[in-house]
């Protein structure tokens, strides 16, 4: 099995179950005695619309990376623009419902509930802007690469595209805990 | 490339393996001298040497020291150095995410010793319980020095389980089965996925340690409603796995020492291989043996007691396949040898003293006292840092191209072994008779005083027989014998190469037709 794909895929393992277990920590409060449960608070419908757009650019992360493989590199970096403009706009989407909390005084300091939210999803936009970074590092790279006639090397894409789908199916998992099942 | 400069920026994993090798010699020196000012307060009642926190943050630093940045990274130093040699490789799967894996190691330990110059050391304990680690009870930044560079550290040690697997997986030399591997490289591969699952939830509970002493979270503080009780499940669920993962290479290198030096193929490779994965399955469910005397419900504590018994068995058919690996073979007392033998009397007392934990009420009584203090020592020292001693005896020729010295040796194994004892076997008795553990003091009660004086004495013959070691090495380097390719007469393949290896590893391979490559060479016919 190839050397780059094995070695993402257990990285990518190991990340999984670092969610798991601040998944397991917002699942441990929000069973416990509720403490002005913030829970009312969020905002289930537009994380949703925010959601789609996330998913969107694991459409686009594919299509990128068909697209590298078939050599196509315009397309490719087409793809991959739009994968990070999706991922920006998620950002954008998770600041802005932030943001709103905080204006109802919804901190991390605010009960435990509230830290385990903000930690829980606080690690997984630092994930999607971690991610966001080196796809654009990818994009800059290829253009160099591109203007001498050499191509980047496929591990790269390969590890940035997992990494990326990763990132998409932890957002899954998390809103589906915290979103769908916490809110109700 | 000249000097310090080829260290730094280096890539091969010989090289990497020794710089983490050295650097975990450079911090036992330190965690062994934090360890003898606890064991000169020690010494006698009431002493007024070092005291308070003082005290705990050398109690925190030693264990945190000799866990993470001694037996862990020289284990991981012996792993990237032996395991491309064991299967014909020319190197790591990732030569530069393996020496990043070093500088992460290096970096979060210094990370944690600047604690000092900006505030105070950590001094929770190893452990670091909340409330005592939350900023209310512990308000120096020693403890967020200590989150991060735990943190950093992790990264590393993530990474070089990583690689090493991908390794193992992919670079195999033709022959080189999955079933032919030498048992040090098998259990190098489970250790690894241990590795991956173990690390993730210490860095969630180092985050939310984080997140509740620097921006006012409410993780683990109960007063309000946080759960002390959650940090102490997600830090065992971690640090049980995580003394496994100081024990398992340990293991490897007896599976190595003791065939060779018994003229022996080991005992039951396939029941060796298995008890391995047993071991490592089994250690991710029984963190809760940590947590006794918390009040959790008897059930559980049933389950998990049962659970911790239940790995003494594969570990007993380790004990048992090297004994018989030795019965009848043609025993040579080489230095290694020797503290091969050592280890396995030393890890089963410690193992002994560790499924007597597995007994609640046997617990209940023991617990937080020296009982504790002396099993884990008499496994993590008794045994894994005597396994690292057989490594280090058998591997030096390998690695510098010299013969340790078996004179000085001889001295080292029988200084180490009078002192490791004298220092630990005696705080089971301690331990039984009501020595709680992270004193800096104690009664005047009898035999109290005695006893701790004992151990103390005990440490300090053990300091020395270290001392012994590093200068044996140091003397050997520059006067030893000159090794030949293969001084023991081993049948692994990274016997069949230079000492020291060159760069690329092999100038060529011998034919790889069953699991001991050199003896089928030396005998002519092939070996299943």
């Amino acid at each position: 099995m190839n050397k780059v794909r094995l070695g993402t895929c257990l990285f990518l393992c190991s990340e999984s179950i670092f969610f798991i277990f601040l998944l397991v920590a917002y699942i441990n409060f929000h069973l416990g005695p509720a403490h002005g449960s913030m829970t009312h608070d969020l905002d289930v419908s537009r994380t949703t619309i925010n959601t789609i757009f996330l998913l969107l650019s694991s459409f686009t992360a594919w299509r990128a990376h068909s697209a590298f493989l078939k050599s196509q590199i315009r397309r490719f970096q087409t793809w991959v623009l739009l994968t990070i403009t999706l991922g920006f706009i998620f950002i954008y989407g998770q600041a802005s419902e932030y943001y709103r909390l905080f204006q109802k005084e919804i901190t991390i300091s605010r009960d435990p509930l509230s830290s385990s939210f903000f930690t829980v999803t606080g690690f997984h936009g630092l994930h999607v802007c971690a991610g966001a970074l080196l796809l654009i590092l990818l994009l800059g790279w290829s253009e160099i690469q591109r203007r001498s006639n050499r191509v980047v090397p496929a591990g790269s894409v390969v590890a940035i595209s997992l990494y990326w789908h990763f990132v998409d199916i932890v957002w899954i998992a998390v809103f589906s805990i915290v979103y769908l099942w916490g809110s109700r | 490339m000249k000097g310090a400069i080829r260290w730094i920026s280096s890539v091969d994993h010989k090289e990497i393996g020794i710089l983490y090798m050295v650097s975990a010699v450079l911090y036992m020196v330190i965690g062994g001298i934090e360890a003898l000012l606890m064991r000169t307060q020690l010494a006698v009642p009431r002493n007024h040497f070092l005291v308070g926190e003082t005290f705990n943050q050398m109690m925190t630093l030693h264990g945190t020291t000799m866990i993470f940045f001694v037996v862990i990274p020289v284990l991981l130093g012996i792993t990237v150095y032996m395991v491309p040699l064991m299967i014909g490789a020319k190197d790591m799967a990732f030569p530069r995410m393996n020496a990043l894996g070093f500088w992460c190691f290096l970096f979060g330990g210094i990370l944690i010793y600047m604690s000092f110059a900006f505030g105070g050391a950590p001094d929770a304990g190893w452990f670091a319980y909340p409330p005592l680690s939350e900023k209310a009870y512990s308000f120096t930044p020693g403890m967020d020095y200590w989150i991060l560079g735990l943190l950093v550290n992790g990264v590393g040690t993530v990474l070089a389980g990583l690689n090493t697997i991908v390794t193992v997986w992919t670079m195999r030399a033709p022959g080189m089965t999955v079933r032919r591997l030498p048992l040090f490289v098998w259990i190098a591969v489970v250790n690894s996925f241990l590795i991956l699952f173990a690390m993730p939830p210490l860095n969630a509970a180092l985050a939310m340690l984080f997140v509740d002493r620097q921006l006012i979270g409410h993780f683990f503080t109960a007063s309000t409603g946080g759960s002390a009780l959650l940090w102490q499940h997600y830090f065992w669920s971690f640090g049980h796995p995580e003394v496994y993962i100081m024990a398992l290479p340990a293991f490897g290198i007896i599976s190595e020492v003791i065939p060779v030096f018994s003229r022996k193929p080991i005992f039951g490779y396939g029941f060796m291989a298995a008890s391995v994965v047993a071991i490592a399955f089994l250690s991710t469910g029984v963190w809760i043996h940590h947590m006794f005397a918390v009040g959790l419900h008897p059930i559980i504590l049933f389950l998990s007691g049962a659970a911790s018994l239940l790995i003494a068995v594969p570990t007993g058919v380790k004990i048992f396949s090297w004994i018989a690996t030795i019965w009848n073979g043609a025993i040579r007392f080489t230095t290694s040898m020797l503290f091969s033998i050592a280890f396995l009397i030393q890890f089963t007392i410690g193992g002994l003293s560790g499924i007597l934990f597995a007994v609640i009420p046997i617990d209940w009584q023991l617990t937080d006292t020296y009982f504790v203090v002396a099993h884990f020592h008499y496994v993590a020292f008794g045994g894994s840092f005597f396994a690292i001693m057989a490594g280090f005896y058998y591997w030096y020729p390998k690695i510098t191209g010299r013969m340790l010295s078996e004179k000085i040796g001889r001295w080292n194994f029988w200084l180490m072994v009078l002192g490791f004892n004298g220092t630990f076997f005696i705080q089971h008795v301690l331990g039984a008779i009501g020595m709680p553990r992270r004193v800096y003091t104690y009664e005047n009660l009898r035999y109290w005083g005695g006893m701790n004086l004992v151990s103390t004495i005990g440490a300090f013959i053990l300091g020395f027989s270290v001392l012994l070691f590093v200068w044996n090495a140091i003397i050997s380097y520059r006067k030893g014998t000159p090794a030949t390719n293969n001084p023991w007469d081993a049948w692994t393949l990274e016997w069949a190469t230079t000492s020291p290896p060159p760069v690329y590893n092999f100038d060529s391979l011998p034919p790889i037709r069953s699991r001991r490559p050199l003896w089928d060479l030396k005998i002519g016919e092939a070996h299943e």
